[in-house]
């Protein structure tokens, strides 16, 4: 029996709900921000949505220690403001800023900047989940180094939620950069980006993100932050660069709207969002002939590609003509390589499953789900094979 | 030869399956030698079918295993169990392939953390994770501890640089985890790093690399007491800084190191740090005269910044050497590596101090500042008895300050055998509960490394409760598409 939403105020209600829901044989699914409500397939049984929204306490924050410890529906902004007074950062970008913080955590939500600082693997470093039999438990601790017990905070990052619910979590946080600065390079083609992408890796430069809008005349923005006389040093490497490509170089406003463009399609422009992953030496060879051939087969489309990270969006407004059997092909031609093609967001009716094809270790997987949710309480069937 | 190690013999050559006892005896501790349990057989596979097929067979016979890598742990994370199998991995020690474009290498778990970094050096990449043991440390110890190292601070730990692994499963299964970018699904990897030998035997390993930093600067500074010395470090983060490396040593640390490396450290200084810088030349020229400035400020009473690079390398070799110099200055000493919160520092010293002057006992300080990872060195005599005994008390009441004060039982040696009976300061019933989930998911009939991180032993039975279907159950009723 399903019902209106549940609201929980406290952690421990939050216990309480999903203790009744599992008693009673029931499945159900946190909401927080509901920024990646599309990811994943649909649940194979119905679902009692548990909204996090009440969930927003800092529990402890420790700016000397530059570490912090929020409830889980805690907002990207709420947790950014409070921290932004101490002159620090949580160093993961969301477009969307009222994104949960654990929202985050089980879609492993990334953005541009995981260029330089990671993902947010690389930043938590304790969870309290609450486990389906409605038992709270920890795993980490709030100390950036620790490596008592195993990981549970790596587990539940990109879990979905299907492991437990996510109730609150420790993160590192960083130093705000004094400053950041962009250069925009005008490229004829992906051959060339990867090219400058590689070039930038080999000068020991630290880009903040490397980004590529646009699909026919690409163009390719370079972000480096920190303090400024590293950054100025590095627009000038930058610059050299280019000129020994003979192309345009220019800075950029790195607050230009033009800029913002790319973390918008990322966030949620239009119902359709999908995102390649690959190794970064396949970066021309997956824009040229796995993703530009997939455009044709959506109506207004936008890509933002990150060659450092080797990673792809495309986000548009409408499916188009036979978009079904494009993305299987785009798939099928992305995983011979070793990537990946994951459905973000896809209108109904496209039935395409949202994640490809489960990879060799997924008996351990579905061993680990058995383990910790052996009925299937959490957001059954959404994951990775049915998880 | 029994015919039991005939049939390991059968799978690895008769050279390496070891059942002579005085060869026995290099694998009957790792360095926890405080510890020391004889096992039945130690096998040396050389290839990835080899240990699957030694694996299958202990697991046949009802044999414990131990894997083990280089046997430089500091916890007894390879210490042998009663009648146990030992799968030592220091053959398996071949670079399997280097793909600089996608900077990441694949190698065998035997390969020595160091031999990495050197093999890449003329290209101008590097393996990030860099314990004090580096150049005797094996990856697959790394991968089994998480190591960290001085350098994590700016870089993080083996779990932020391993790609994905091979690994042989209880049953002899062989998986693939991770590997590829943004790999589908729960982070197995993720978990595996650090797992402490209890989940399987990592066969391959594939590690990221990073582009050589274009400039290092390396900054000592001493300080009349440990308090001036954390103050420094606490305004050197403050002051947006993220360093590669904050090391703290304190008077008793210096005088060992001096003793056994001649590096020209005072000797009266009552702590020291050892900084390191590094990145963009031109962000490294200005954040050093930061961290002097800062360091000045502080009340620091000398300054020093190596002349050369051999001088800046003779520093280094100082502090990772640390550990090993305390027998210049004891017989004995205990190592422990207990995490706090940075700020808290100066007070957990004090309060370190304290024990140690109660008790009766010297304890040295070296240890990562920066992220708050102490190694307090208890020293003693283990010819006057009762002092060991001592220097263990000491160490466990260390852990538990550091608990007490929202910190850790490890942050890098991992909690082996040695500090399995402090997991229960640290986490409650149901979160141990929660970890040995993973476990029984991985390893349901507990082969692997038993006795070792779990306090108290645990099965992997069903969970006691009304009968439901399970989550494959269900799927398969309900359908999907």
């Amino acid at each position: 029996m399903i019902d209106a939403p549940q609201k929980p105020a406290t952690i421990e209600d939050l216990v309480r709900t999903i203790a009744s829901i599992e008693r009673a044989g029931d499945a159900c699914a946190l909401v927080g921000g509901a920024s990646e409500i599309g990811l994943g397939n649909p649940p194979a049984r119905p679902v009692q949505t548990i909204e996090t929204k009440a969930l927003a306490r800092i529990i402890d924050y420790a700016p000397s220690d530059q570490t912090i410890t929020v409830e889980a529906g805690i907002t990207y902004d709420a947790l950014q403001a409070e921290v932004r007074k101490n002159g620090q950062f949580l160093a993961v970008d969301s477009a969307y800023g009222a994104a949960s913080i654990g929202g985050m955590v089980a879609a492993n939500t990334w953005g541009r900047r995981r260029t330089k600082y990671g993902t947010i693997k690389d930043l938590i470093v304790g969870v309290g989940i609450v486990r389906a039999d409605g038992t709270r438990a920890r795993g980490g601790g709030k100390v950036v180094k620790n490596v008592a017990g195993f990981d549970l905070p790596k587990l539940m990052v990109g879990s979905l939620g299907t492991l437990g619910a996510i109730a609150e979590a420790t993160f590192r946080l960083h130093p705000l950069p004094e400053v950041e600065r962009a250069v925009g390079f005008t490229c004829r083609d992906h051959a060339l980006i990867q090219t400058i992408a590689s070039e930038l890796i080999a000068h020991a430069l630290e880009p903040s993100s490397v980004e590529v809008l646009g699909q026919e005349n690409p163009s390719l923005v370079v972000r480096f932050d920190g303090f400024a006389r590293g950054v100025a040093d590095q627009i000038d490497a930058a610059l050299a660069i280019a000129r020994a490509h003979a192309i345009t170089v220019d800075e950029l406003d790195a607050t230009a709207i033009g800029l913002a463009d790319a973390a918008q399609i990322r966030a949620r422009t239009g119902p359709v969002r999908l995102q390649f992953a690959f190794l970064p030496s396949m970066y021309a060879h997956v824009m040229n002939d796995i993703v530009r051939p997939l455009l044709r087969a959506f109506d207004q489309v936008r890509v933002v590609a990150s060659p450092a990270i080797a990673a792809v969006t495309v986000s548009a407004l409408d499916t188009a003509n036979q978009s079904e059997s494009a993305l299987i092909e785009a798939r099928a031609a992305i995983e011979a390589e070793g990537g990946s093609l994951v459905i973000h967001a896809m209108p109904v009716g496209i039935g395409v499953d949202a994640w490809g094809t489960p990879p060799p270790a997924f008996a351990l997987m579905r061993a680990l789900k058995d383990r910790f949710d052996p009925h299937g309480c959490f957001n059954p069937g959404r994951f990775v094979g049915g998880l | 030869m029994d015919p039991l190690a005939s049939r390991f013999a059968a799978i690895v050559g008769v050279k390496h399956a070891i059942t002579d006892p005085g060869e026995l005896r290099t694998y009957e501790c790792d360095g926890l030698a405080g510890f020391r349990v004889r096992p039945r057989i130690v096998v040396l596979p050389r290839t990835t079918a080899e240990v699957s097929a030694c694996v299958r067979l202990a697991h046949a016979e009802g044999l414990s295993i131990v894997p083990r890598g280089a046997g430089t742990g500091l916890s007894g994370g390879a210490l042998p169990t009663e009648g146990c199998v030992v799968v030592g991995l220091s053959r398996m020690k071949d670079f399997l392939a280097v793909d600089l474009p996608n900077r990441r290498m694949r190698v065998g778990p035997g390969v020595i953390n160091l031999d990495i970094s050197k093999r890449l050096a003329a290209d101008g990449y590097y393996y990030a994770p860099d314990p004090s043991s580096q150049s005797v440390c094996s990856i697959g110890g790394n991968v089994a501890e998480n190591s960290g190292g001085a350098h994590c601070l700016k870089y993080g730990f083996t779990v932020n640089h391993v790609l994905g692994v091979t690994m042989v499963l209880a049953d002899g299964t062989i998986v693939e985890l991770g590997g590829g970018v943004d790999p589908l699904g729960y982070d197995l990897t993720g978990v595996v790093v650090g797992s402490e030998g209890l989940l399987g035997i990592v066969t391959e390993v594939t590690v990221r690399l990073l582009r050589r930093p274009q400039a290092t600067r390396t900054i000592f500074a001493t300080f009349p007491s440990t308090d001036e010395a954390g103050a420094a470090v606490s305004a050197i983060i403050a002051a947006g800084i993220v360093p590669a490396a904050i090391e703290m040593m304190d008077q008793l640390a210096v005088e060992a190191i001096v003793a056994s490396t001649h590096v020209d450290w005072p000797l009266d200084a009552g702590a020291s740090l050892l900084i390191d810088v590094d990145g963009i030349s031109a962000e490294v020229e200005y954040t050093a005269d930061v961290v002097i400035d800062l360091v000045t400020k502080a009340g620091a009473i000398e300054i020093r910044t190596p002349r050369d690079d051999a001088e800046r390398l003779l520093m280094w070799k100082g502090r990772k050497g640390a550990f090993a110099a305390m027998g210049r200055i004891s017989p004995n000493y205990y190592v422990q590596d207990g995490v706090i919160p940075r700020s808290e520092i100066v007070t957990v010293l004090r309060e370190i101090a304290r024990l140690g002057s109660e008790s009766g006992l010297r304890v040295a300080n070296v240890f990562h500042a920066g992220d708050g990872n102490l190694h307090p060195l208890v020293l003693y005599d283990g010819r006057i008895p009762g002092e060991e005994a001592k220097a263990e008390y000491v160490g466990g009441e260390i852990l538990k300050i550091c608990v007490r004060h929202g910190g850790s039982i490890t942050g890098e040696h991992g909690v082996g055998h040695d500090k399995a009976i402090y997991m229960g300061d640290l986490f409650t019933d149901d979160d141990l509960e929660t970890q040995h989930f993973v476990r029984c998911a991985f390893d349901p009939s507990r082969s692997f490394n038993p006795g070792k991180v779990f306090p108290t032993p645990r099965l992997c039975g069903d969970r006691p409760g009304v009968y439901m279907p399970s989550t494959s159950e269900l799927a398969g009723m309900a359908g999907r598409g």
